[in-house]
């Protein structure tokens, strides 16, 4: 089970609750493998797919309205977590009979969530902190 | 979250940044690689981890407890780490028990041979309980090294490089043992290695650092070899075949045929090919670019093939072929490309120049 943790949080409220939508539908989709649900977690990677992308689009008019000098960088960071999205979608197609793409989604879905979106998330915390967008 | 997370950490040695904000999250359970050149800073991010040097900017957090900031240091012994370095760092004058015990004081005797017994039961080690370390071999300490890291049920285990010791045939094994040992612990685990294969072999994810200190990219092993984003990663997994160009209607014109890309149109760009990615084929059907055998050397599972392009003048290509090949025995070959293995970058004009004058030096 992943867990959002302190640790974990921009202390930006719009952002974090994104992140705490992300983190729970992870959470939904492992309990759907270990449950052996494939089709319902098919569906369910295709609503993360699409909120993940909903979530860069608001993370990226964020940074703009707040002036983050490295949005460039970031953007190019999501450009590159998209193609690991289109891997997810496929892995879980495949997971109907395949174990190994069970176990990779998994775990690939907890080290997308945890490490490349949040903890790089981190990266512009304390600039939030003192250039609020709003 | 149970296991490793850091993030922002910077390091300095002087005026030497050697770690550039970099961040990282290790689930229970889970190992990552960080995979570099030396002098990158992986072995400072592992020693920070550790506690064995103090943190200058960022955090160190291990199962939810900071363990680690600017202005606060919890000492390595109160971390809950375990650590395996290369050279397995067993005490000499110390039994094979005695070592694996030595991690685990405060617990009753009774219990701490029992477990170390476990241990060592676990890495197939049981029946050199009373032996001394210099009667082992350098494969059997480091099964010793391992047991004695998780004795004491570690929140996080460290490993620096830790099968560089060992001769090729002694790496493969241990490392798959290691590999199931810790499987079977539920530990996270940071290891770092300057081995891209070793990365590969043991990672559920690797992050390359590169040698501005900055983590350039993290995923599978799969995806680091297939897709790469950077020209470093790429050419951290060995030698490669490199064409320039300009990038004209999505693609790059190579002289073995056109690559696609997605850079925009008249970008000056390079085409890396994996040597692997060049298809040597001797069937006069198959409609490659004729190239001439220069040399060919047997590696045992493949071979590594040099050719030149026939009727041009350009640098020797590398080629690996996995199946028996006698470049004897045939004289028309031709080579095409396999784009799996084909990735395209920009030429970065200052790292351009900097790498044409040191080739001009050799």
């Amino acid at each position: 089970m992943v867990e959002l943790t302190k640790t974990f949080e921009l202390d930006c409220d719009v952002l974090d609750q994104d992140h705490k939508q992300l983190v729970e539908m992870v959470n939904e989709i492992i309990a759907m493998l270990d449950n052996g649900e494939t089709g319902k977690c098919r569906d369910k990677v295709a609503e993360f797919a699409s909120f993940t992308k909903g979530h860069f689009g608001r993370e990226e008019n964020y940074l703009a309205k707040s002036g983050y000098p490295d949005i460039e960088k970031h953007r190019q960071h999501h450009r590159y977590l998209m193609e690991k999205i289109d891997h997810m979608v496929e892995f879980a197609s495949a997971a109907d009979d395949n174990e190994i793409a069970c176990e990779s989604l998994k775990k690939e879905l907890v080290f997308f969530v945890m490490d490349d979106v949040i903890t790089s998330d981190l990266d512009f915390k304390s600039y939030v902190s003192d250039n609020p967008a709003d | 979250m149970q296991g490793l997370h850091i993030f922002g950490l910077s390091h300095a040695y002087g005026r030497h940044r050697v770690l550039d904000n970099v961040g990282l999250m290790i689930p229970a359970g889970e190992l990552v690689c960080l995979l570099g050149p030396s002098g990158c800073g992986k072995s400072t991010l592992l020693r920070l981890s550790a506690g064995l040097e103090k943190v200058q900017e960022g955090s160190i957090v291990i199962d939810d407890t900071t363990v680690a900031t600017p202005d606060m240091h919890i000492n390595p012994e109160h971390r809950r780490i375990g650590l395996m370095f290369q050279d397995y760092a067993l005490f000499p004058h110390l039994s094979i028990i005695e070592n694996v015990t030595f991690g685990l004081l405060g617990m009753d005797a009774g219990k701490a041979r029992a477990r170390a017994m476990d241990m060592l039961d676990q890495v197939g080690m049981d029946a050199y309980a009373d032996a001394y370390p210099h009667m082992l071999s350098g494969g059997q300490q480091q099964r010793v090294a391992l047991a004695r890291a998780l004795a004491p049920k570690p929140k996080l285990l460290l490993l620096d490089e830790p099968f560089s010791g060992l001769d090729t045939n002694m790496r493969q094994t241990i490392r798959e043992e290691t590999l199931g040992v810790l499987k079977e612990s539920g530990v996270a685990t940071l290891m770092v290695t300057h081995d891209p294969e070793e990365a590969m072999f043991m990672a559920d994810r690797i992050k390359i650092i590169g040698a501005n200190g900055r983590i350039l990219q993290a995923g599978r092993p799969h995806e680091i070899y297939y897709h790469p984003h950077h020209e470093f990663v790429a050419k951290l997994f060995g030698m490669m075949n490199r064409f320039d160009g300009v990038v004209s209607g999505g693609r790059i014109d190579t002289p073995l045929g056109p690559v696609q890309t997605e850079l925009d149109d008249g970008v000056s760009a390079q085409v890396l090919i994996r040597p692997e990615g060049l298809i040597l084929e001797s069937d006069a059907m198959v409609k490659g670019v004729p190239v001439e055998v220069t040399s060919s050397h047997l590696l045992g599972h493949d071979n590594i093939v040099r050719a030149r392009i026939t009727d041009l003048d350009c640098k020797e290509l590398y080629i690996r072929v996995h199946h028996t090949f006698e470049a004897e025995l045939i004289s028309d070959f031709s080579v095409r490309i396999d784009p799996e293995y084909a990735f395209a970058f920009p030429i970065d004009a200052a790292a351009e120049k900097k790498r044409l004058v040191t080739e001009e030096r050799i």
